[in-house]
């Protein structure tokens, strides 16, 4: 019987100690800011302002400082960890136009590999290191003589934003209500560039070439770099390969395959069903093939289509003698009959899209399709605000079957009233808006790289915004989780 | 050399030094740094905005010290030059990156012609700038 109780004393001791080490792990995390700003400047700007939307500092620098620890406090109460995740904090004069600024930039200043409690051989965050490794791993490592080069995470903002001469007018907000109206809300501007620092970010890999960062953590190498934890979810469904088993070269690729870099972990893949599905064209004919669902991009220019309902009949815009292009001129008599109170099916080319959309409204059209004139999608871009009517891009290969399906539904009708297609607008049953066709969704990856923003964010296409897209979009809340969000998400899937 | 002539030439010289930091990788900007601080002295004309006038005058040699020390703290701030290696008893290796190293870092912001704010990222100012002129230019045909 002794043994007995031996083993349920090492039992209870088992448990005891399982449940010390689950407490550990649930800790809240702890966020200590410290700032670089000397006297007068920065945090401790005396300039006085109003209070503003729930910030209640009476001071430029305390009102920046109140943002840092309201933001700093969504982080803690998000992630767990029992140690501290320490930021570096400046306010500097970051160059400037008066139409364009530098707003600030953040990210992991430390990195760590082959600690305990982490994957063997893979670059981490610092922050997310010490959280696994339970022990601040630059604990006893000697400064680099800044004051703050062992911090897990370092920020800068710019100090002058704003003023004559540095994006003139357009402040940060620094209010905590969202309410920031054309100004810049500092406080998803931090809560994001604080993600990027924590880990949301591919960190050790440079898009540009593909390397990784070596061992040593000294240089950016063709062969031999360890990957970062970030690469363990990064799934090319082209290549049909993970990041860590491609060469540089296969990253480079990767980095710019639009729309075909999945995040494949599995808190981010489940919280995946949050995104919305994506809208389409649907076409209806009498006639066999022209019942299609058509993806499109909505014009920079004229009103969103209607996201339900019928838009309209297609009809055809037929080339005319001495045209400059598809489009590009007043529509002929034959043409502006065809179109009146249709959708013009137009293709890309030759003049802007803003002219061939207005042109087609001045005959009387209900909308336009435009279509490509090279491979993929291009959403049209431009200003015209005298268009009063939607237009969308579609495909060239789209463009080309429904011109097709229109003229083979004509036979289908009578001579007073031929057959036609009817267009509308619905939701793709399957596919929803920033994943891939598995639900998994997808990492920015432009077609032209963007370095340092390729990757390390969700796609565009996400719907509704993510707060860790490129763009911070007016309407994000500061919620990091399904259904808002899937920021949080990641977060577990990397460690956290 | 008149006050505009030295005006001028500090212009000039200011305007090279942010086009040369912005364009310069990191391992670079460490050899700059040393050129600009001995442009910098060379030519140490510099001006100030008088607190009481508004207008623009010689700095006095107090104010020029003020800058020097500023400019300093500034460029020590923004750019470390190179990676530190580290490493801890238990084995784990790391690295205190650089400016230049970290990865979406930048954020940029740029008024569009239609009044509108695009920000971008880059893993530098000039990638960030690259990719918001990138995103403010949308195809238009």
């Amino acid at each position: 019987m002794r043994t007995q109780f031996v083993s349920r004393q090492a039992a209870r001791s088992l448990i005891a100690a399982a449940c010390a080490l689950t407490c550990l792990g649930a800790q809240a995390a702890t966020i200590n800011i410290t700032s670089r700003d000397p006297a007068g400047q920065g945090f401790n700007d005396p300039t006085p302002v109003a209070p503003v939307g729930g910030n209640t500092g009476t001071t430029l620098g305390q009102q920046r400082w109140n943002v840092y620890k309201y933001v700093a406090g969504i982080w803690e109460q998000n992630l767990q960890s029992d140690v501290t995740i320490n930021v570096s904090a400046g306010w500097e004069a970051l160059t400037c136009t008066s139409t364009s600024a530098t707003l600030g930039s953040a990210g992991a200043w430390n990195i760590w590999h082959d600690f305990p409690g982490g994957k063997p051989g893979t670059w981490y965050p610092q922050a997310l290191a010490n959280k696994l490794a339970h022990t601040n791993l630059s604990a006893d490592q000697p400064d680099d003589g800044t004051g703050y080069g062992n911090v897990d995470i370092k920020t800068q903002f710019n100090a002058n934003l704003g003023n004559p001469g540095c994006l003139d007018g357009s402040h940060f907000y620094l209010g905590l209500d969202g309410k920031a109206g054309s100004d810049i809300n500092f406080v998803e501007t931090l809560l994001h560039e604080l993600g990027h620092g924590l880990g949301f970010s591919v960190v050790s890999v440079n898009t540009s070439n593909g390397y990784r960062i070596n061992a040593a953590g000294t240089n950016y190498v063709a062969t031999g770099g360890l990957p970062s934890v970030w690469e363990q979810f990064m799934f090319d469904n082209t290549a049909n390969k993970s990041w860590l088993n491609m060469t540089s070269a296969e990253r480079k690729a990767s980095a710019v395959n639009n729309l075909q870099l999945a995040w494949t972990g599995a808190n981010a893949v489940s919280g995946a069903t949050m995104l919305k599905h994506i809208p389409i064209v649907q076409t209806a004919s009498p006639a066999p093939g022209g019942n299609r669902n058509v993806d499109f991009a909505t014009a920079s220019f004229g009103p969103l289509p209607p996201s339900s309902g019928v838009l309209g009949t297609l009809a055809i815009v037929a080339p005319q003698t001495g045209e400059l292009g598809p489009g590009c001129d007043p529509f002929n008599a034959a043409n502006s009959a065809a179109v009146k109170g249709k959708v013009a099916i137009i293709s890309r080319g030759a003049c802007n899209f803003s002219l061939k959309v207005k042109n087609a409204q001045n005959a009387g059209a209900v909308a336009v399709l435009l279509a490509n004139n090279t491979t993929g999608i291009q959403p049209p871009g431009g200003t015209d605000g005298t268009v009063t009517i939607p237009a969308v891009g579609i495909s060239q290969a789209d463009g080309d079957a429904l011109r097709a399906a229109v003229t083979a539904a004509i036979p289908y009708g009578s001579r007073s009233k031929p057959g036609a297609v009817t267009a509308s607008l619905a939701v793709d049953p399957v596919r929803t808006a920033g994943a891939d066709i598995k639900g998994r969704p997808l990492l920015y990856t432009p077609s032209t790289l963007a370095p340092g923003s390729s990757v390390s964010h969700w796609d565009v296409s996400a719907s509704p915004n993510l707060l860790m897209e490129p763009n911070i979009n007016p309407d994000l809340t500061t919620t990091l989780t399904p259904p808002y969000d899937l920021t949080l998400p990641v977060m577990k899937d990397i460690g956290w | 050399m008149t006050r505009t002539q030295s005006l001028a030439r500090s212009l000039a010289a200011c305007a090279g030094l942010a086009l040369c930091a912005a364009a310069l990788p990191a391992a670079a900007q460490q050899t700059e740094q040393t050129d600009q601080a001995a442009m910098q002295t060379a030519d140490a004309v510099t001006v100030t905005r008088d607190a009481t006038t508004g207008k623009l005058r010689a700095s006095t040699a107090e104010e020029q010290a003020n800058m020097r020390a500023l400019k300093a703290k500034s460029m020590m701030r923004v750019a470390t030059p190179q990676a530190q290696q580290k490493f801890h008893a238990n084995g784990a290796r790391g690295a205190r990156l650089t400016d230049e190293m970290l990865s979406a870092s930048a954020q940029v912001a740029v008024r569009t012609p239609d009044g509108k704010i695009v920000i971008a990222h880059g893993a530098t100012e000039a990638e960030a700038k690259a990719n918001a002129a990138a995103a403010t230019h949308p195809v238009t045909e």
